[in-house]
């Protein structure tokens, strides 16, 4: 079990530069592969994951005959991945670059060797996570990257974003799969609701205890002194 | 192509409105040029999309100015708004007049006070159709003006803890259909945005809007141009314009986007700008403090089914630490308000963190997992979202990036920490009233900083020292003479933190700022 401050971590690999790939190597045993063209398979599962395909809001997996299921490739994630990656100021373009190389050499071996913060927890690989999450090569590392390396690509709001996006269709996928769903249920979320009025939004009665101090404007709204 | 015109306006959020449907009104050639693009009702507009499944079209209407402390690993973030109508497009709709207390404070001009504001406070009221929120009406027809479920909960928990709660003003029309997505745009277009209600008649007066397009520079024209004014723009889309001159040019991008467009002109509007532009932002108080309503919090007070999403985004607020501290405080507090909010979703379910930290079969509740996949289970529907909003330190900067970006940073200033702790206060005593749990916020878990109502960088002062504008939204140059015809109108010109929402005053600032600026003409 290995616990890793994120920012003396990142400082660490900053300072360090090209040593920093091989310092992280010898800690994690996760060697990054030589070209991004060898990690394209993971990459696009990665993408696959967080991304709905044709944007009708579900993610699809992998075709039966084991072929990327259609969100990956008609997104073009790969050539948005490998464009953006020479596109970044340093040393955020090496960073990114020895990044994705990172994550797609061993996906798995990240998340078998990491559960930060404390001492003693399973890792994310051993959680008894249900079929979505505990897939080989999927979500759990999503998280797992996220609470490592915040900060860096943006991942701490877009990723966010994109990470509470990833919930919902696991909540989707836990439905379909007849699992517990994560959040939407439980906050009320009731999914695309469309345009139609809503009729069971308010009890109509009064509540509360109104302010003395307030007053009103001429036209009878309600203003602060 | 190069575009003439009397009056150029840059941004066309609640600042931009008023100027824009002024001058036309008055008969001058207006533009209005706004990089996103245009979502209301007329040909080539953009439809609402009410989901959260299309990414990028959040990012296309949200726009995230970011900053990053490396030192301390936390992050500074602005969420503002692109597109046609400015920040209208995602605001709360909630309508309120400033405290007069604020404008006490010795930076906003002698000339400013609530009582000269309020007359233009009711023109833009009239404008924007706002109307008060109340707890009953005629069912269904008055729903559209009612308060939610929500507001319910939230006047219940305050009443527990002796706290007041109102109805706060809105500015919606009859097409709400209470879905609660205000924040992502409405698809009814039941929300009164400035696209709706101060442009759409501003360009049937002949007004044009320049869309997708981004002012970089302003720089003073020449005698040859005829015009004051030169502006220099960048195409965001194939509409853009690359040239505009104007006589009088309107500064409304915002409080992010108005200090950038001045800070890449310093050079080349001839005489400076004054030193302040781009200090001094406020998050405008806000703070989002997660609670957790108890679990019999439904059978005790009659209480049948808690539906927190349904209704408008806000419907109401306690004013009650605007005139008295929150418990454990001294005369000396920080004014606040707290309203409850419809938070998305999915920033919901990020957004909350158990203090208490890991589940008895080893989850993890201050991050995303399985932890947290137990919380939400157990939290339901009873979880709320408080957002507050108060007169914090102005301990903000915004700097000019790439691409017409804002960079910025904020610090933690003494009253900013006082805020935030007295607001804590309020929740923590809320929810000790009824038994429920308030939880820590964003800052506490991350260490980030947020905010939704940026105000202040350019702020109007009696000198070019002290601020950017004078009372009636001229620049200063940086010998403290004001630029002919080159003005700032929107959140970005309040002297201090207001302490409620912030789109009422920032058109009623517009309102008096262009009614000086057309009599000038």
């Amino acid at each position: 079990m290995i616990e890793v401050d994120r920012r003396r971590f990142l400082l660490a690999v900053l300072a360090a530069g090209g040593v920093g790939a091989i310092g992280v190597t010898s800690t994690t045993g996760c060697a990054p592969k030589p070209t991004l063209a060898d990690a394209r398979s993971s990459l696009i599962g990665l993408w696959d994951a967080i991304v709905p395909g044709t944007h009708n809001g579900v993610v699809e997996d992998r075709l039966a005959d084991g072929r990327p299921a259609p969100g990956a490739t008609d997104a073009g994630v790969m050539e948005w991945m490998e464009s953006g990656v020479g596109t970044l100021p340093p040393p955020l373009d090496y960073i990114t670059d020895w990044f994705l190389r990172a994550w797609a050499a061993d996906l798995d071996l990240w998340a078998d060797t990491f559960h930060p913060p404390f001492e003693g927890a399973p890792t994310f690989g051993a959680l008894p996570l249900g079929p979505t999450f505990a897939e080989r090569g999927r979500q759990y590392k999503i998280m797992l990257m996220q609470g490592l390396f915040d900060g860096i690509l943006d991942l701490k709001y877009f990723g966010a974003v994109t990470l509470a996006k990833l919930a919902f269709y696991c909540d989707f996928r836990s439905d379909t799969q007849g699992t517990p769903r994560v959040g939407g249920p439980y906050i009320g979320f009731p999914g695309a609701v469309g345009t139609a009025v809503n009729p069971n939004f308010t009890y109509a009665r009064p509540f509360g205890t109104a302010d003395a101090r307030l007053t009103a404007t001429p036209g009878g709204l309600v203003a602060v002194p | 192509m190069t575009r003439s015109v009397d009056i150029a306006v840059i941004g066309s959020g609640f600042g931009a409105g008023p100027a824009a449907l002024r001058s036309a009104q008055a008969g001058a050639t207006v533009a209005v040029i706004e990089e996103g693009q245009r979502y209301d009702t007329r040909p080539g507009a953009v439809a609402f999309q009410q989901t959260q499944s299309d990414l990028n079209y959040l990012l296309e209407l949200w726009r995230l100015s970011l900053g990053f402390d490396w030192t301390s690993s936390t992050a500074s973030l602005a969420i503002t708004a692109r597109g046609l109508g400015g920040g209208s497009l995602i605001y709360s709709m909630v309508s309120l007049r400033a405290p007069s207390f604020v404008f006490d404070d010795p930076v906003w001009p002698a000339e400013i006070d609530r009582a000269e504001l309020d007359p233009y406070y009711s023109r833009a009221e009239e404008q924007l159709g706002v109307v008060q929120v109340s707890w009953t009406g005629n069912r269904p027809d008055d729903d559209w003006k009612m308060a939610s479920k929500r507001d319910a909960a939230f006047a219940i928990a305050c009443e527990q803890a002796d706290m007041s709660c109102d109805p706060v003003p809105v500015a919606v029309n009859q097409n709400c259909g209470n879905l609660g997505w205000c924040s992502t745009g409405c698809v009814r277009h039941g929300k009164s945005s400035v696209d709706l209600q101060y442009l759409q008649t501003a360009e049937d007066l002949g007004a044009v809007m320049v869309l997708g397009t981004r002012v970089e520079t302003i720089e003073p024209a020449g005698l040859a141009a005829g015009r004051r004014w030169r502006l220099r723009t960048v195409r965001t889309a194939d509409q853009g314009a690359d040239e505009i001159l104007a006589d009088t040019v309107v500064v409304a991008g915002g409080a992010i986007g108005s200090p950038v467009v001045l800070q890449q002109s310093a050079g080349t509007l001839g005489h400076g700008i004054s030193p302040q532009c781009g200090r001094n932002l406020s998050r405008g108080g806000d703070l989002m403090i997660p609670v957790v309503l108890p679990e019999d919090f439904e059978s005790r007070f009659g209480i049948e089914m808690l539906e927190q999403l349904p209704g408008k985004i806000i419907g109401s607020c306690s004013f009650q630490h605007l005139f008295e501290p929150p418990p454990g405080f001294d005369d000396s507090w920080q004014p606040f308000i707290i309203q409850p909010m419809m938070v998305l979703p999915l920033l919901s379910t990020i957004m909350v963190a158990d203090p208490d930290g890991i589940t008895s079969d080893g989850g993890d509740m201050r991050a995303f997992g399985l932890g947290h996949k137990h919380l939400m289970q157990q939290w339901g529907t009873r979880l709320l979202h408080l957002g507050i909003m108060g007169v914090d330190g102005m301990d903000g900067t915004v700097t000019a990036g790439p691409a017409g970006t804002g960079t910025i940073s904020f610090g933690l200033a003494p009253e900013t920490k006082s805020l935030f702790a007295g607001a804590r206060a309020a929740a923590a005593h809320m929810m000790n009233s009824i038994g429920g749990q308030a939880l820590p916020s964003w800052d506490q878990i991350r260490g980030d900083s947020f905010t939704i109502h940026p105000l202040g960088t350019c702020r109007m002062a009696e000198s070019v020292d002290l601020g950017v504008i004078d009372h009636l939204g001229r620049v200063y140059r940086s010998d403290g003479v004001v630029y002919d015809g080159l003005y700032v109108m929107d959140a970005s010109t309040y002297s201090s933190p207001i302490a409620v929402n912030t789109s009422l005053t920032a058109a009623a600032i517009s309102e008096r700022a262009t009614e000086h600026l057309l009599a000038a003409l």
